[in-house]
């Protein structure tokens, strides 16, 4: 109980910290908001802070390891093992050999080491604040376990490595990343997660720890994680985003970590919303104190953009049908969503989101979750036709939902057989997943069929894509009234 | 408050000797039954269901199926939606296989298929598709739910546009 109520205090510390230091010839250390001893005697060498690994011992806890004869310093915990190497621009974590900044070195009889190197590999959040010279360190328990209010009662267990059964039920799934709009929208399994945030400066980011969570098996599927367990997506052409990255940050509690790098200093806000269940964090608006404002609320209207999601069918595992010519309907699919895609690039009025982007799959559920996850106001799910009767040949439109989806469905059908130039086959009402269970106006194409020689040689075709392409984008600005 | 234990356990021990006694006396039967029943085969006329050539309705169609053990009843039930002599119809499953469909005491049928990949069908032919089992499987009224399983997997939706129920009622 004691030791909630000092994290708790950490956690208020946290916030107090840009008024704790006040400028000074030294570097001043800090680990989860308390100070460091002055003779911690960390310096600067080529912008990068290093310290004696003296402290590394007593200040961090870590255990350290120096081998005189080959000079080498070996920092370990339980969990990883660092090994580096005087004078060696290059160090060993857990056998695997990565690059440093900046060497070890020697100076008055100490090792000094990197710090950020050091206490980021050893699972610390390592702060740099420019103007007090001040470096913050943070343990990882020390923002998971705050935000993880435990009942006192009945938490007498002392066994805090071992991963206890009863946390585990407890863990959200996170099901989808995306940024649009200047926001980054994590959609998640449940709706009242508790995120906490950091700003961090040098280089500036933002740091998103979501406790008792961890990535949906679909989810981890699509991503490309390293081999340190953190996956990353690049922002393209964002003034104020660089890139994304994130990752399992603990398993114990479950806590995944999502840092936004950014190109310079921004205010922000991060809010959770339910049904679309997500974590929002929100650099569009500019919150008096991005420090406490983990409060929740609904997604506000997003400005300007309509957004259409762009569903390509099938993937991965499951390819669809199978063409005449034993070509997979998943690969139509998505080339045919890409197109789309590319059609509305750098579009005024409608921003296109692909629930996938390359051959990847995900369950009917995870493509409904995704379109609402992303408040879409349309949504298109493209496939490929297959029946076992090859003179069938042409275009059909699928919806569900009567009252929101058959005017969109008729208007996106009456494009499409302009576009596949294929037998008007006609809208058909059917209680498919995806059309029946979004929450907006929601559309299935089967533009041809790939059991149909005439369809299937169509199909395939870059200029018959880019043909429907442009159908299914003039259907699109139709129903929402826009000039195409 | 002694004598309503007492009063209870004796009630239980009741109820379990009469448990007791009732599977003794009714283990003998099936073994006695299969020496009586002799393995004639049974007809028995049925619909199933298959498609028009604009893959929209669902069209039922009589036939007849003969079976002698009266487990193999739904299975052969099920293989009658593999193929039609009607050539204005579609049978929805041709391509695919019926490994099993086991009806257990309480209602509860379990049927597994084998569904190759040049068996995927579009949007509308998986939901006929599916109604099509369905339909054949409910028309005995012994059944109550039908679950579907793919290569003995449950999973969420046979062919990638409408999701199962596991299991499915009858409506």
């Amino acid at each position: 109980m004691k030791k909630i109520g000092t994290l708790v205090f950490f956690c208020l510390m946290l916030f107090m910290l840009p008024s704790l230091s006040h400028a000074s010839a030294g570097l001043h250390l800090y680990l989860n908001g308390v100070s460091l001893s002055p003779s911690a005697e960390a310096q600067m060498i080529k912008s990068t802070t290093m310290i004696p690994i003296r402290v590394v011992v007593e200040e961090l806890g870590f255990q350290v390891d120096w081998n005189k004869k080959t000079r080498t310093v070996t920092i370990h915990n339980d969990k990883k093992t660092i090994e580096l190497v005087v004078s060696q621009k290059w160090a060993t974590v857990n056998g695997k050999k990565v690059n440093l900044d900046v060497a070890p070195i020697i100076k008055s009889d100490t090792t000094l080491v990197p710090l950020r190197f050091v206490g980021e590999t050893m699972g610390l959040v390592v702060d740099w604040e420019n103007e007090t010279k001040s470096v913050y360190l943070f343990t990882s328990d020390f923002g998971s376990e705050v935000t993880q209010p435990k009942p006192p009662v009945t938490q007498p267990d002392p066994d805090q490595g071992g991963s206890t059964g009863t946390g585990e039920s407890k863990v959200e799934e996170i099901q989808t990343m995306s940024f649009e709009d200047n926001r980054l929208i994590i959609g998640v399994s449940k709706g009242d997660l508790k995120p906490t945030q950091q700003r961090l400066t040098g280089p500036d980011r933002i740091v998103v720890d979501i406790p008792n969570s961890k990535f949906s098996d679909a989810f981890s599927k699509t991503q490309n994680f390293a081999s340190s367990g953190q996956a990353e997506f690049i922002v393209q052409d964002h003034p104020v985003v660089e890139k994304i990255r994130y990752s399992q940050y603990s398993d114990n509690p479950a806590t995944v970590r999502v840092v936004i790098d950014m190109k310079q200093s921004q205010n922000f806000s991060v809010y959770t919303t339910k049904d679309p269940n997500t974590v929002v964090v929100d650099l569009n608006g500019s919150s008096p104190d991005p420090g406490t404002d983990t409060g929740t609320g609904t997604l506000p209207p997003h400005s300007g953009k309509y957004i259409v999601v762009i569903d390509a069918g099938h993937g991965a595992k499951d390819p669809g049908a199978i063409s005449i010519k034993k070509r997979n309907e998943k690969d139509f699919n998505l080339a045919q969503a890409l197109k789309v895609a590319e059609v509305f690039k750098n579009d005024p009025d409608v921003e296109i989101i692909l629930t996938r982007t390359d051959d990847t799959f995900l369950e009917l559920k995870e493509r409904v979750a995704f379109a609402k996850q992303h408040h879409a106001d349309l949504f298109v799910s493209i496939h490929a036709n297959s029946i076992n009767k090859s003179s069938i040949s042409g275009t059909e439109t699928y919806y569900s939902r009567d009252d929101e989806s058959k005017a969109f469905a008729q208007v996106m059908h009456n494009n499409l057989v302009k576009g596949t130039r294929l037998p008007d086959r006609g809208v058909r009402k059917q209680s498919l997943h995806v059309t029946r269970e979004t929450n907006m106006p929601a559309s299935l194409l089967e533009v041809g069929y790939l059991t149909n020689q005439t369809d299937e040689s169509a199909l395939y075709q870059e200029d018959f894509q880019y043909r429907v392409a442009q159908s299914i984008k003039d259907g699109i600005k139709q129903y929402l009234g826009l000039k195409s | 408050m002694k004598k309503t234990i007492l009063v209870l356990s004796t009630l239980l021990l009741t109820i379990a000797i009469a448990a007791g006694c009732g599977q003794k006396s009714a283990d003998p039967q099936p073994g006695d039954q299969t020496e009586v029943v002799q393995p004639a085969e049974q007809t028995l006329r049925i619909q199933s269901f298959y498609t028009d050539d604009q893959i929209l309705n669902l069209v039922p169609k009589d036939t007849e199926i003969k079976f002698s053990d009266a487990k193999a009843k739904y299975l052969t039930a099920l293989k009658t939606l593999q193929q039609t002599d009607d050539e204005k119809l579609i049978a929805l499953w041709d391509k695919s296989e019926f490994l099993s469909a086991t009806l257990k005491d309480d209602g509860a049928l379990t049927i597994d298929v084998k569904i190759p990949e040049d068996a995927h069908l579009g949007a509308s032919g998986e939901d006929l598709a599916l109604q099509a089992l369905l339909k054949t499987s409910f028309q005995f009224d012994e059944v109550k739910t039908v679950d579907i399983l793919v290569d003995g997997k449950s999973v969420d939706s046979l062919m990638g546009h409408v999701e199962l129920e596991h299991p499915f009622s009858r409506n």
